[in-house]
Parts: structure tokens; sequence; C-alpha cells
């Protein structure tokens, strides 16, 4: 088994050879054409490869040379951050605007500490007020405010 | 030219104008302090709602956001020693420990002081070398362009901290994701995985703020520390003969500095004040000084980090190469606005860059009077716990998501690049290079299949051409540097003091 020496840049490496090849794949469905005469799927292609190329070069120096160890990372902030945008997309299609913004501030009020639900509670509604008057009636967003 | 700059100045001087100015040096004053939104956020997600705007308004307001972050950076550094941007990181050092010594006020006045002389001086440069290097490079063809932007990629590749191969590989994800869309010589959807939403391209908006905003919230979220109050009360906000006799050199020194590096694509800013740091320390008669409080060592790099501000202008302008992410971001306002970026920018939209150089002055002149007079008003900002800041920013950022193009298509774009651009932060890869080379992906890839049409398929072509090859030649050079291990572990040393 290899240990792995700089778990960062082994992971970051893989990431890339994963880029390349979803690139490589998507570009293979294109016209190639000639270096004279390039189609759509030229160019992509050989950044593809190049980048699959560096991305092998950052695995490799992974694996020889000593690095830092991974940090921990906030996954859970990660999640629910991610979350509240995604939530802010889908609400806002079926519920209106209002709504998303209570709901996408809420999944991020979940993800701060030290949690304070009351205070949090009044910023939300600021932050929903501020946003009605700012962006719909202000900027004349063109959303429903309601379901 | 004396023509010009009061062409530039009558249209920075109306109304409309000074006003736009004003609101964007009051923004990145702003966002200078708060943390969690940089210059480079800001920009994309106040794009939006430039659209309808006139491009010369547009332009004085961004433009104002960006070098008046540089101002607003340095006031947390000294007061928290907490840097808003990463140019203040070396301010933080003296300033700080001038602030511990009941100094604050004059750390402060020397930061706006050194940064308004630094300010007003560089765009000198801007009003003297941007016309005739435009002039250069109008006589450009398509493999003179595409070397010029293989270099800017290079230096700024080589400038970045970290790896430089895991840069590299950044730049060329950045390169790959800016061609998803359609094809300008086919007319193919490429790159789409069959999407109909993504056949216009990845939303560059949505791109950045994922990039830039989302990721940064949320390694906020687990750096769990309270900002302090700043329990000192300011006074003294100005400086004596004696004080400005000491600083009006580093100041100077600092300036040239900064109009330097702040040419060169990739971190000219921040790099220019540990530059303008070290050069202080190392022909001061006290150098002990350095660390605990001297003056020069907040004069010099608060002079450098402004002056790189400015200049870096001047590859955006004249030749459509972004130095750093506020600058892509602006080359892709030109884009929308439909003026295509390069060398004729000076000569169809002479307004555009004459009013932009006069509001530089007038802006810097803005920000020296919001800076000292109102800093009262801005330290109480600070106070501001982090955990109301942020759900507004992620908010903010998937309503401008929404915004540029009214689906929520771009508002997953938005959670997928937060996502990305978090992970990526773990693994300590740069977003700044991906994003330059998300907005070059596209002009790159012209240029190239221009040049191997002339040529036949012939790759000596960037040979043939002088001035092709001697750009190329120099990224070549400046790649084996950046990895010769010698000066490898000198540019960490000094990325790293």
């Amino acid at each position: 088994m290899i240990r792995l020496r700089s778990p960062k840049n082994v992971l970051a490496g893989l990431l890339f050879l994963l880029f390349a090849g979803v690139l490589t794949w998507q570009s293979g469905k294109l016209e190639l054409g000639t270096a004279g005469r390039m189609g759509p799927g030229y160019f992509p292609l050989l950044l593809a490869q190049l980048l699959g190329l560096l991305g092998l070069g950052v695995l490799v120096s992974g694996l020889r040379h000593e690095g830092t160890p991974l940090p921990r990372g906030d996954l859970l902030g990660l999640a629910l951050v991610t979350a509240a945008i995604v939530a802010f997309g889908l609400v806002l299609q079926r519920f209106g605007f209002i709504a998303a913004v209570l709901v996408s501030s809420a999944l991020c009020v979940a993800a701060s500490r030290p949690f304070k639900p009351l205070a949090s509670a009044i910023f939300i509604l600021g932050l929903v007020a501020f946003c009605t008057v700012v962006f719909v009636w202000g900027l004349k967003m063109p959303v429903q405010l309601l379901p | 030219m004396l023509d010009n700059l009061l062409l530039g100045f009558s249209v920075a001087l109306s109304l409309d104008n000074l006003a736009y100015c004003f609101i964007g040096a009051l923004l990145g004053t702003l966002i200078g302090i708060l943390p969690g939104l940089g210059p480079a956020a800001t920009v994309a997600l106040l794009l939006p709602i430039t659209f309808t705007m006139a491009p010369v308004s547009c332009f004085i307001m961004l433009a104002g956001i960006y070098y008046g972050a540089q101002y607003g950076g340095s006031t947390t550094a000294i007061l928290l020693k907490m840097p808003g941007e990463t140019s203040s990181v070396v301010t933080a050092i003296d300033g700080h420990e001038m602030a511990k010594q009941g100094m604050a006020g004059k750390a402060l006045a020397t930061a706006a002081i050194g940064s308004f002389i630094a300010g007003s001086l560089s765009v000198l440069l801007l009003v003297f070398f941007s016309p005739p290097l435009a002039e250069l490079a109008i006589n450009f063809g398509a493999p003179e362009y595409f070397s010029v932007m293989v270099l800017g990629l290079i230096v700024a590749v080589t400038l970045a901290s970290g790896s430089v191969l895991k840069a590299l590989a950044m730049v060329v994800l950045g390169l790959s994701l800016g061609l998803v869309g359609q094809d300008q010589f086919s007319g193919e959807f490429r790159l789409t995985f069959g999407l109909l939403e993504l056949s216009g391209g990845l939303d560059f908006v949505a791109v950045t703020m994922g990039l830039f905003a989302v990721s940064e919230v949320v390694k906020n979220l687990s750096d769990a520390t309270e900002r302090g109050v700043v329990t000192q009360k300011l006074k003294g906000l100005w400086l004596n003969w004696a004080d400005f006799k000491t600083i009006i050199m580093p100041v100077l020194r600092g300036t040239g500095i900064g109009s330097l590096l702040g040419v060169l694509p990739g971190g000219g800013a921040a790099i220019a004040s540990f530059v303008s740091y070290s050069l202080e320390k190392g022909i001061s008669k006290h150098p002990e000084r350095f660390g605990k409080g001297a003056i020069e060592g907040v004069a010099g790099p608060e002079s450098a980090n402004n002056a790189a501000a400015q200049t870096s202008f001047i590859p955006m302008l004249t030749l459509g190469i972004p130095a750093n992410p506020v600058m892509a971001l602006l080359i892709a306002v030109l884009i929308i606005q439909g003026i295509t970026p390069g060398p004729r920018v000076l000569t169809t939209q002479p307004t555009l860059f004459w009013a932009l150089i006069a509001s530089m002055w007038i802006g810097n002149l803005m920000l020296v009077i919001l800076n000292l007079p109102l800093i009262g008003m801005w330290t109480k900002l600070l106070t501001l716990p982090y955990r109301y800041l942020f759900p507004a920013i992620i908010v903010f950022s998937a309503i401008g998501a929404y915004n540029t193009d009214n689906s929520v298509f771009e508002v997953y774009v938005l959670a997928a690049f937060g996502l990305l651009g978090y992970v990526m932060m773990l693994l300590d890869c740069e977003p700044a290079p991906f994003l330059l080379g998300f907005v070059l992906g596209p002009m790159l890839e012209d240029h190239f299949r221009r040049s191997m049409l002339i040529s036949r398929g012939d790759p000596t072509i960037f040979l043939h051409h002088p001035i092709a090859a001697t750009l190329l030649a120099i990224a070549a050079i400046a790649l084996v540097l950046a990895v010769t291990p010698a000066i490898r572990r000198k540019r960490d040393e000094a990325l790293q003091e």
C-alpha cells in the first residue's frame, strides 16, 4: 500500500484527472477537424489532454513529496450553505420570492455559530424586508413575491 | 493629451458620474472593512445591475469599488490586525503595533495619505503609458494576441502563491470551462452535456460569486473567532510635518514598486506590498523597529498596494488582458456592453478611458475624506458579528445569480461553483488563475485557431512572428524560473514573510 505523502496533492491530482476525463468525453463527441482547419472539438480536446497531464503531475508529486495533512474542513457548513442556495432556486419557482429568502437565510442561520434563535429570527425578517424593497420593488426583479 | 484629460474630467464631473464614483468608493471602503466579501465578489454581484447603465458610469463605479477596497482593507488591518484584503496583510504587522502603542490615528492617517499620494501619481502612468502601448498593440495579429495571453496567464501562475503545477492546472481547467456553450466558428454546442441552459456558456457572475463569495463564507464559518471591539478612542488623525517627512520617501518608493508590479498579471497589489515592506526594512537605519510599530512599514506597503491597484488597469484597457480577477470582470463588462476589449478601446471609446482616469483622481480624493473624518463610523461596523453578515451574502449572491438571466439554473451553477471553490481551497488550489483562464478561454481559442488557419496547421507560426516569439520566450523563461528549486524557496519565503 502506498502511503499518501501529500493527501492534498493526491486528491487535487485525482480531481484534475476526473475533470480531464469528463472534458475528453464531451469534446470527443465533436468534430475534431485538422490543425489547419480546426473543428469545434480540437481546442477543447487539446486542453483536456493538457489538464490530464498536469493532473497526473500533481498526483505523482503528491505520492512522492511530503506535504501538509488534509485540513478537516467544515463539511456541515458547506452542506448547509449549498443547501441554502439550492433551496433558494427550488422554493423561488414554486412558492415565490419571500418564501425563498426565508428558507435560504434560515438554512444559513442554522450553519452559524453561536446559534441565537431570537436575534436570528429578527434578522431574517429584516433581510426579507430589505430584499423585497431593494430587489423586487427598487430594481424591478421579475419574480412573484407570494405563491 | 490635455484635451483628452479635459474631456475626461467634463464627463467624470457630471452629477451622475460623481454619484457613481461616490457609490463605488463607499462600497469599496465598506467591503474592504467587512470580512468575507472581496472586491471580485462585490463587482460580480453588481454586474446584473450595470447591464442597463452607460458603460462609462458603470466602469467608474466598479473601478471605485476596486481601489476603495484597498483603503478599507487597511483600516481593519491596523485596528484589529485582521486584514480585510490580502494586500493589507503586511500593513497589519506594524500598523497594529502602532495602534497598540496608542498611535492608531497616526497609522490610519499614514495609510490614507500614502494611498492618496500613490493613487494620484500612479494614475499618471496610465495617462502616459496606455496610449503608446495601445498603439503598439494595434498592429497585433492573431499570433501576437495568442502569445500575449499565454504570457499573461503564465506570469499570473508564477506569481501566485503555492504550487506552480496546481496553478497551471487551474488555468487550464478555467480555459476549458470558459469554452462551454456555442462554438463561435461552427455554431455547434460544446461541452454542454446536452443541457439547453448551458448553450450560452457558464454564467460568469454565478461562477465568480461561487468561487469567491460562497466558498469564502464557508471558510469563515469555521473561523469562529469573534471580531474584537475597538476599545481605543481614536484621536490625532493627522500627521505633523515631522511625520510627513518620515513617510514621504517610503510612500514614493512604494508608489514606484506598486506601479511596476501592478502591471504584471497575478496578485499585483499583494506582492507589491510585500516587496515594499522588505525594501523599507532593508534600507532602514533601524531595521529592528520594524514589527514594533515602524511608521515606514505602514506608509510603503499601503502606497504600493494602492499604486498597483491603479496600474493593473493598464493591461486590461490597452491589451484586453486581465491582471487579476476584478480586471477579468471588467473585461466581461466591456463584452456585455458590446465593446470589444483590446487596443482599440482607447481610440473607439475615448470618453470611457479618459473619464475613468479622471474619476480615479476624484475617487481617491473622496476616499481620503471617507476614510479619515468618518473613521468612527467604520469602526462601529467592525463590531458587527459575522453570523449576521453571511446569510445576507448568500442571499444576495443567489439573487444576483438569478438576475443575470432570470433563471434558477444560474442559482444552481452558483451552488456548484461554491462547492467546487471550497473543495479547491481545502486542496490549496487558488481560484484566481482559474478565473483568468475562464475569461480568456474563448479569446485564446479564437486567436489560436486564426493563427493556425493562417499557417495551415503549422505551429511554428508563433516562432516566425518576432513579437509573438519574444513573448512566448519570456513566458517559457518565467515558467522555468518558477519551478527552479532555489528560486522557488526564495519566492515562498518572500510570500510568507
